[in-house]
């Protein structure tokens, strides 16, 4: 035993050396790289800023026709950089000079590389460009890549780029577990208004995933043309859905959705069986402020648990509610009022 | 009959054997804390983290920070995380009958005013005497309760708690500006899994701390603080991260970490009898639920960053260590029924016995080992060889996990910007081994017999607060 | 007043950000200072008393709003416009810059466009 100890030992003290020496040799060289990519990045900059920020459909002299991989490299990356805070106009300019010059395709040509951290790059760096026309080699990435971080990276570029088509393939990678829901949410969230006719269709999916992210994206992205179906299917959801989270969400999107149908039927969850749900209901009635939910309102501010009740004491002093019972919550919400937090 | 030089000897090989053993232990944690940093420095780049600020769907946090007498540090560290850069948040301070200004210089400061909450004790805590909340910033909600202890004022916190998530924070910890972003996107990306989230523990010792934000990263001055700076690193980077990957972390420090209120109250909060509240809490979501059958992940997250102030003076730190040994064997005291049972998975298996084999009865094997190897040196039993081995395995072990933790935190995190600062954690890793170890390992026992013999109620430390938000200069 | 001679404060974190306004607005004829945190752009908007302000709601050292309303509750600075740059879809922060007195909001990922139309609009009302 003691042998494979001392050999053990000879092993970690070789080690320890081996680390010391490629670690500082590592800092020296990535300070070196560092400080050479940081001058090319500075040339760069200025004409970059110029060419999004400008409303001048010619790309400034020195962006045009370069040559070399550096210089190509550090171009996309500021490209995207400054691509990604921007929206409208400018980034549709920057859209179609990278396509024009190649460098959307190089990004593309990037998502079948065989290192996990270079596909991950390029997916990110086709969403900060925003063109359109790699939806569709992004929507193969987010199917078919092997490692999820790419997936996810995938996912989050679709919602950058903000085009319709991609909804589809983030609600399937959804239900199919492939994806985080949260990032899907996102990414929906990220395309807008364009989603609703999708996430109308999976409102009714039959996975529970699915329908909960579209439940809370429809809320936030604002109803639109569509109104009548999504206040429809919402109210399914909330009264009739089997899963008590995708209640709760479809409750609070009918809160901001609004409406004299939303009203109604956020005053029959507040009958609902579960105390999330009833809570959420309420807070949904304080955000609409409809008459139509005073008087589930008003019997919910007898409820058994004391958070429902303190939500409806919120709708109840939103809605002019009358409180027989003296609830202190009441006083609560009042206070929460008059020192407008509302 | 046995003899003296038989039982020395055979114990002499008993601890070469139980060191050997734990050195394996932790090379198969470093692999898996290996294979996590890379995992994490991967996506790096691959991603823009503030991505989730901008997301509406981001899940609310409620800070709580239990606070007595921390009239010195409570206004600036109110501010510093009020400023975090997150889109959904709430602090809600609790007062734990705090005898000095600590309520008052809040009242001045954010100019509180008496707000009629009503407080549902969900959790049984001692009486909530009232609350206090700002009109300008409705996101503060300060608390004045009857004292009963940290956890008692967590527990307040926990019922007071309005968003989904909370995060309790000692009242003079630091936090980066974006330490909830990065602890709370996992429950953002798995929801249905992850319960709670860790966030590293760094020293803020010898830092330039400015506004209540950690400006500049310098090491400690004080040695006593810059070897607890590689301890924390070794302890953090590669055992929580390892155990962490195969979901059997245990203790989520004290000072930082974000969980799910909803399951937080379902298993009753923190226990007010024990010293060791924070990781008692996390044993206990594992148990309950592994005992529902639930799919869950409790993850540690390295970037975030949770800065605290380490003791400087021997008696702080001893007082610290004590307290942290105390509340160990608390714990597996506590939860004793879950070690070996197969239904508890690798938690029951591998990480609670682990953890009493190496952590709780580490320091009566260390300190009986020196004096096993003494006796048979003295008896002439032992060989120099055996000597020699003795030393590597306890001394060069240590030494190389403490520099392959530096090394992942070089490869990924890189805090420490100057070269001289890693050659120095290096030289201060030497050190921890030859005198550090073995002294904390004294305390460590005489807290292990402590904890036998009587049941201590659990109390606050009195570890002196230096006012470590005020903005002072490294150095 | 004659835009040329509009002084505009840009108060945000994220350098980019930055350095896109500023060029844009310098184009356009304004004189622009810069702030990355909330300290340093309540301390550049006492001293230089821009006509406009651009604050980004999450800063560090100060957030958008504290500094709003820091510069509401000081009389040297009445009149002084402020937009708010604030993240996507966040109705809170909305609500809340309005309530404290800003004049307008824009969401972040913006564009150039908009907002100089929009500085333009709110610097011609004086």
């Amino acid at each position: 035993m003691i042998v494979a100890v001392e050999l053990l030992a000879a092993c970690q003290l070789a080690v320890i050396s081996a680390l010391a020496v490629v670690l500082t040799c590592r800092r020296i060289a990535i300070a070196r790289a560092g400080r050479h990519r940081q001058l090319l990045l500075d040339r760069y900059r200025d004409a970059v800023v110029e060419f999004v920020g400008l409303d001048d459909d010619a790309p400034p002299e020195p962006l045009a026709g370069l040559r070399t991989a550096e210089q190509r490299s550090a171009v996309g990356e500021l490209l995207a950089e400054y691509s990604g805070t921007v929206r409208g106009e400018s980034r549709s300019r920057v859209a179609a000079f990278v396509t024009d010059q190649g460098y959307a395709a190089a990004a593309a040509r990037d998502l079948r590389a065989r290192r996990a951290w270079r596909r991950g790059t390029a997916a990110k760096a086709l969403g900060d460009f925003g063109v359109v026309a790699s939806v569709g080699e992004l929507a193969d990435a987010l199917r078919l890549d092997a490692s999820w971080q790419v997936r996810v990276s995938a996912a989050r570029a679709m919602g950058r780029v903000g085009h319709a088509q991609a909804t589809a393939d983030l609600v399937s990678a959804c239900a199919g577990g492939s994806v985080p829901a949260g990032i899907v949410a996102q990414a929906l969230l990220d395309i807008g208004e364009e989603a609703l006719p999708w996430l109308l269709g999976a409102m009714a999916s039959a996975e529970q995933r699915v329908r909960l992210v579209a439940c809370r994206v429809v809320g936030l992205i604002g109803v639109g043309a569509a109104e009548a179906e999504v206040v429809a299917a919402l109210e399914t959801a909330a009264t009739a859905d089997p899963e008590v989270v995708v209640r709760v969400a479809a409750s609070e999107a009918l809160g901001r959705v609004g409406g004299l149908d939303a009203a109604l039927a956020i005053a029959a969850a507040t009958a609902d069986p579960e105390a999330a749900v009833r809570c959420a209901a309420c807070d949904a009635a304080a955000r609409l402020a409809a008459p139509e939910t005073a008087a589930a309102v008003a019997r919910a501010l007898d409820d058994g648990d004391p958070e429902v009740r303190r939500s409806a004491a919120r709708a109840a002093v939103m809605l002019g509610v009358a409180d027989g019972s003296g609830s202190p919550f009441m006083a609560e919400a009042e206070a929460e009022l008059a020192w407008g937090w509302r | 009959m046995i003899s003296v030089e038989q039982v020395v000897y055979g114990y002499n090989h008993v601890v070469l054997a139980y060191f050997a053993l734990m050195n394996v232990m932790y090379l198969v944690l470093l692999y898996h804390a290996g294979r996590a940093t890379l995992d994490r420095v991967q996506r790096g780049r691959m991603e823009a983290i503030a991505d989730l600020l901008r997301s509406p769907l981001a899940p609310g946090v409620t800070v709580i920070v239990p606070a007595h007498n921390e009239q010195e540090c409570i206004v600036e560290s109110v501010r510093s995380l009020l400023a975090l850069r997150y889109p959904r948040f709430q602090v809600v301070v609790v007062s734990d009958g705090s005898t000095d200004e600590t309520v008052a210089r809040l009242e001045r400061d954010f100019a509180l005013e008496a707000f009629p909450r009503v407080y549902v004790p969900g959790i049984p805590t001692a009486p909530v005497r009232r609350v206090l909340r700002s009109r300008e910033e409705s996101r503060l909600l300060v608390a004045e309760k009857m004292n009963g202890g940290k956890a008692d004022a967590l527990n307040c916190g926990i019922n007071l708690a309005d968003e989904e998530l909370v995060c309790a924070i000692d009242a003079d910890a630091i936090l980066d500006a974006d330490a909830l972003l990065l602890s709370c996107r996992p429950f953002v990306e798995h929801p249905d899994e992850v319960i709670g989230t860790g966030g590293i523990v760094r020293l803020a010792n010898g830092c330039r701390i400015e506004q209540g934000r950690v400006e500049e990263v310098a090491l400690p001055r004080s040695r006593l603080a810059a070897i607890q700076v590689v301890e924390y690193l070794r302890a953090f980077l590669t055992a929580r991260a390892g155990w962490s990957r195969v979901n059997a972390l245990l203790i989520v420090s004290g000072a930082f970490g974000v969980f799910r209120r909803d399951l937080v109250r379902q298993v009753g909060g923190y226990r007010v009898d024990t010293v060791g509240e924070d990781g008692e809490l996390v044993v206990r979501l594992h148990r309950a639920m592994r005992d529902a059958g639930r799919r869950y992940r409790i993850t540690f997250v390295p970037d975030p960053v949770c800065w605290t102030e380490a003791p400087e003076s021997l008696a702080v730190l001893r007082r610290q260590r004590n307290r942290w040994q105390r509340g160990l064997a608390e714990i597996l005291w506590f939860h004793r029924g879950m070690v070996g049972r197969g239904r508890y998975g690798l938690v029951g298996l591998v990480a609670l016995p682990a953890t009493i084999a190496f952590e709780l009865l580490g320091p009566v094997v260390e300190l009986t080992g020196i004096g096993a190897v003494a006796a048979g040196w003295y008896l002439g039993l032992l060989s120099v060889r055996f000597l020699v081995a003795f030393m590597l395995v306890s001394v060069v072990f240590g030494m190389f996990l403490s520099v392959t933790a530096l090394a992942l935190e070089e490869a990924s995190l890189r805090r420490y910007p100057k070269l001289s600062q890693l050659a120095g954690l290096v030289m201060y890793s030497l050190l921890e081994q030859v005198g550090y170890r073995q002294l904390t390992a004294v305390w460590r026992l005489r807290a292990l017999t402590q904890a036998l013999r009587s049941k201590h109620r659990g109390h606050w430390g009195a570890m002196d607060r230096r006012g470590l938000v005020r903005s002072r200069h490294a150095g | 007043m004659d835009s040329v001679h509009a002084k505009v404060l840009v108060a945000d974190d994220e350098p980019h950000l930055l350095r896109l306004v500023k060029f844009r607005l310098e184009r356009e004829g304004y004189e622009v200072l810069t702030a990355v945190d909330g300290e340093s752009a309540l301390q550049v908007a006492r001293d230089e008393h821009p006509d406009l302000c651009v604050l980004d709601v999450m800063m560090p050292k100060r957030s958008g709003f504290d500094v709003l309303r820091e510069l509401r509750s000081d009389e040297t600075c009445a009149g002084m416009k402020v937009i708010m740059l604030t993240a996507r879809a966040q109705d809170r922060d909305v609500d809340v810059g309005f309530s404290l007195g800003a004049d307008d909001y824009i969401t972040k990922p913006f564009s150039p466009q908009e907002l100089r139309v929009r500085i333009g609009a709110h610097l011609s009302k004086r």
